[in-house]
């Protein structure tokens, strides 16, 4: 039997895996009944309803905006035939290597009174100065224009695939029932399609729970800028823990709604050759009305920041050869490299024990790793620091070394980046080593050898793939991350994100160019594979046998 | 005595699925373990590999135990080799090293000596440098064979290794292991549900049923001697008529007075007796007659199957120029070697 092979090393080392992901979460939620600092009675009176509504405003606005135009885009490019289809269907997913920071500081570049938008206007137009006051993005309304255009794609890439999936044969049903075409739309297509919808809207309220960059430039009060401000300016630990406790409840309330929504109902295709839908040309007027829609978020998601870094990097491009910048990078690839390496190698040890035991207490446990990736980086900053910094002081303490080697350190960092970005990667290599047989795991116990031989020698390489994959993932993920970065880095050590928020917060727009592009190119492997994976470049009427 | 199985029990979840279960199988022997589905085939497989531990009784290998509750030799240190139905050829390594796989402790020599060996006997030196994707299904199955025997197992169990096969495959591919597994001197266990392979594979059966070994003889006894309806079922078609006993050697039926030996049963008891296809020939000029009622063609031969004058069932199988239409009587002759009777 596999599970004689755990023996008592591995359940120890695996437990304390799980209690270091743990950790930074039961720290937080450890706070949420001690509220008691004189800041803490001046925030809840004048700031936690500030916080509330606005979080509550953006995340609801958000989430209903990024469903109207995923929903939308994905169900034109799937349905219909019009102009640049075949482009759009690609290229609507694009917005999702562009951090959601580095739209905002683009788009406040580009509305600047001094900006391409009001330059060109007052250039051609003669007007200009005077728009600028009614389109002030710094505000709400800003960070809810620039989080729906960066992150609709979430929900257009999972609705696609959902809508791909659908057999042609529950329409036609459809159509001889008598319904039309809104009909078909609303009680056959979206219905199918709830999963996916769930799954993507969910995905849109994480990401906007956990920005932090956008709020904490465009100057509006969230929960994640509030944890920041009231730790790093104020200097209120308990109380930054506090307002953490709570954004946590509100993300642990999603994650049960969309357990919940999701329910028991199967939405299994039930045919197996499924015909796949037949896309219907759209004429005249309808076919532009389609091609303006798709192209209108395409440009704002992704064309017009591109161009408009482009045009920085013209203006900026002797920062490229600075030695800091070379720094930068350094740091950046040198810490995303090492963090994913380890955070790829613990969940594939992690999968692979949950394949092998049948104890239910491990399998369960390791469910923890299914809801890192919910929880915002803020949030998981402050929870590790707590108990890595009583650690030290304790350390301090028993040999009188005022060092602090945990906190503020390269190991603080990693542990933030494994809490939150384990979850892509164990789901990979777990569903990696579910599609290897188990017959082939006792095979090679029959020849005498051991369980890690078995990783090491055959599952190992059989997965290459998706191990790669999975760091690919990691690894951008950790690039492109801010808050948690920023928080627990050690001392100067600076990476492409710390260097654009910098760059951002000193009002050099401009300058910001290259870093953004060099982490635009890195996102952009992971985008390609995506689009690779579930939106085929060719012609898309293929009837699959 | 290779392998001592002794009164074992196996629960899964609280259910038991073997119960007092014994089978020993001796040195260089070829047994094929056939039953039921879900009669616990695979199970008695996985419990002699080590993979399931049971509940009680005693397992042992060359009289060594391995399993016996407070001793418990793990898979790997059994030197059992076991071959899946779907093979688990590991994908990622050519034909020659998923074979060389198992003998990594071996000197290259060795090695070589044992790949050259094998692939000749199994037929399969030219496909060495392929992926296992890239053979065929019988190919893939030579070359697990070959796996599994290159570090010289104590014991080889087989999980239903043909029955992916198409059956012109399938010939040739059993005579080839049969062979290779007589000429390497090692004892063998096989799993199958196709009664003809295991009639052709093995030097005896076991028929496993009702948690435990039903009987465990040659093909041959287990044909024309079974122990249970059940086992004489699954040997082959064959239909039951009613019998009375008369005395230790003579039954009486519808069909005629059959002689052997019947000191088993009581006389004057009411007995039912199986009729193989085999047992009745068509015969024009018999006195006896039945009707057709079905017929089904096997290229060679027909079998009808037949009703006699009182309404009881027979088989027959005729040369296919015999060819007789539905409800047409026809005249047959009972000539049976083997009684088969049960209560």
């Amino acid at each position: 039997m596999i599970e004689k092979l755990i023996n008592h090393k591995n359940t120890i080392l695996l437990y304390f895996i799980i209690l270091l992901v743990v950790l930074p979460i039961l720290t937080v939620m450890s706070y949420i009944f001690q509220p008691s600092t004189e800041l803490w009675s001046h925030l809840s009176k004048n700031l936690l309803l500030d916080y509330l509504s606005n979080t509550g405003i953006i995340l609801i606005s958000v989430a209903l905006l990024s469903l109207i135009i995923g929903v939308s885009c994905a169900w034109l490019v799937t349905n219909f035939v019009f102009p640049g289809k075949d482009i759009f269907k690609w290229l609507l997913v694009m917005p999702i290597a562009i951090p959601t920071y580095v739209s905002a500081y683009i788009y406040a570049g580009l509305f600047e009174p001094s900006g391409m938008i009001f330059d060109s206007v007052e250039n051609y137009l003669g007007l200009g100065k005077e728009l600028y006051e009614i389109v002030e993005l710094r505000n709400i309304y800003g960070v809810i224009f620039i989080l729906s255009i960066c992150l609709y794609p979430y929900v257009y890439l999972l609705v696609y695939s959902s809508f791909k999936e659908q057999s042609f044969c529950a329409l036609e049903i459809g159509k001889s029932l008598g319904l039309n075409n809104l009909e078909l739309f609303s009680r056959i297509s979206i219905p199918l399609a709830r999963p996916g919808i769930i799954a993507g809207v969910s995905l849109v309220m994480m990401e906007t729970l956990a920005e932090f960059g956008t709020m904490d430039y465009y100057g509006v009060r969230t929960f994640t800028t509030g944890i920041y401000r009231t730790w790093f300016a104020l200097g209120d630990e308990t109380s930054a823990l506090h307002l953490a406790s709570l954004l946590l409840t509100f993300v642990f309330v999603i994650i049960i709604i969309e357990k919940f929504s999701r329910g028991k109902s199967q939405y299994v295709n039930t045919s197996q050759k499924s015909k796949k839908i037949k896309d219907r040309r759209l004429n005249g007027s309808y076919g532009m009305y389609a091609f303006f829609w798709c192209l209108l978020f395409s440009l704002l998601g992704f064309v017009i920041p591109v161009i408009q870094l482009g045009l920085w990097l013209v203006e900026t491009y002797s920062y490229i050869f600075e030695e800091y910048y070379l720094q930068v990078i350094m740091n950046t690839v040198f810490i995303a490299t090492i963090a994913s390496i380890i955070i790829v190698l613990i969940s594939l040890y992690s999968s692979y024990i949950n394949r092998s035991t049948s104890n239910l207490y491990i399998k369960s446990s390791l469910k923890i790793f299914s809801i890192g990736y919910a929880i915002p980086g803020v949030v998981i900053a402050v929870g590790i620091i707590i108990p890595l910094t009583m650690i030290d002081n304790l350390q301090a303490l028993i040999f009188g070394s005022p060092l602090y080697y945990l906190s503020g350190s390269f190991f603080a960092l990693i542990l933030a980046y494994l809490v939150r970005f384990s979850t892509i990667s164990y789901n990979a290599t777990e569903s990696g080593l579910g599609k290897i047989k188990k017959n082939i795991d006792l095979t090679v116990q029959s020849f005498g050898f051991s369980n890690f031989i078995a990783l090491k020698e055959i599952h190992m390489p059989i997965m290459k793939t998706t191990l790669i994959t999975s760091f690919i993932l990691v690894f951008v993920d950790i690039v492109k991350e801010l808050p948690a970065t920023l928080i627990l880095r050690p001392f100067n050590f600076d990476t492409l994100a710390i260097n654009i928020y910098e760059l951002a917060s000193s009002e050099q727009l401009s300058y910001i160019a290259s870093p953004s592009l060099i982490l635009i190119s890195i996102s952009l492997i992971p985008v390609i594979l995506l689009i690779r994976k579930n939106i085929n470049f060719g012609n898309t009427n293929e009837i699959r046998s | 005595m290779k392998l001592e199985v002794k009164n074992i029990s196996f629960n899964i979840d609280g259910n038991s699925i073997l119960d007092g279960l014994s089978l020993n199988v001796d040195e260089n022997e070829l047994i094929s373990l056939i039953g039921p589905s879900a009669s616990g085939k695979s199970s008695l497989l996985r419990i002699i590999a080590g993979f399931e531990n049971i509940d009680s009784g005693k397992i042992k290998v060359n009289g060594v135990i391995v399993d016996d509750r407070s001793k418990i030799i793990e898979p790997q240190n059994r030197n059992i080799g076991i071959i899946f139905q779907d093979l688990a050829l590991f994908p990622h390594l050519d034909c020659k090293d998923n074979i060389l796989f198992g003998m990594s402790k071996h000197s290259s020599s060795k090695k070589l000596e044992r790949l050259q060996r094998l692939s000749d006997l199994l037929n399969i030196t030219e496909i060495l440098d392929s992926f296992p994707h890239e053979i065929s299904g019988g190919q893939q199955q030579r070359v697990a064979i070959a796996r599994a025997l290159a570090p010289k197992p104590e014991i080889l169990l087989l999980d239903e290794p043909f029955s992916a096969l198409d059956e012109e495959l399938k010939e040739t591919l059993i005579s080839d292991v049969k062979k290779l597994l007589k000429e390497e001197k090692i004892t063998t266990i096989v799993i199958t549900h196709n009664i003809k392979e295991a009639f052709q594979l093995s030097d005896k059966i076991a028929f496993l049923d009702d948690k435990r070994i039903v009987q465990f003889d040659t093909s041959y006894n287990l044909y024309h001697k079974p122990l249970t309806k059940e086992i004489a079922n699954f040997c082959g078609i064959g239909s039951f008529i009613n019998g009375k006993i008369m005395d230790s050697n003579h039954v009486s039926t519808k069909l005629g007075d059959f002689f052997g030996d019947t000191s088993k049963f009581e006389t004057g008891s009411n007995v039912v007796i199986m009729i193989r296809p085999d047992d009745i020939i068509h015969d024009d000029n018999s006195t006896q007659s039945a009707k057709v009622i079905e017929k089904s063609f096997h290229g060679s031969d027909f079998l009808y199957r037949l009703e006699l004058p009182d309404g009881e069932i027979v088989f027959c199988y005729t040369p296919s120029h015999h060819n007789h239409a539905i409800n047409e009587v026809i005249g047959i002759k009972p000539v049976i070697d083997h009684l088969i009777i049960f209560n």
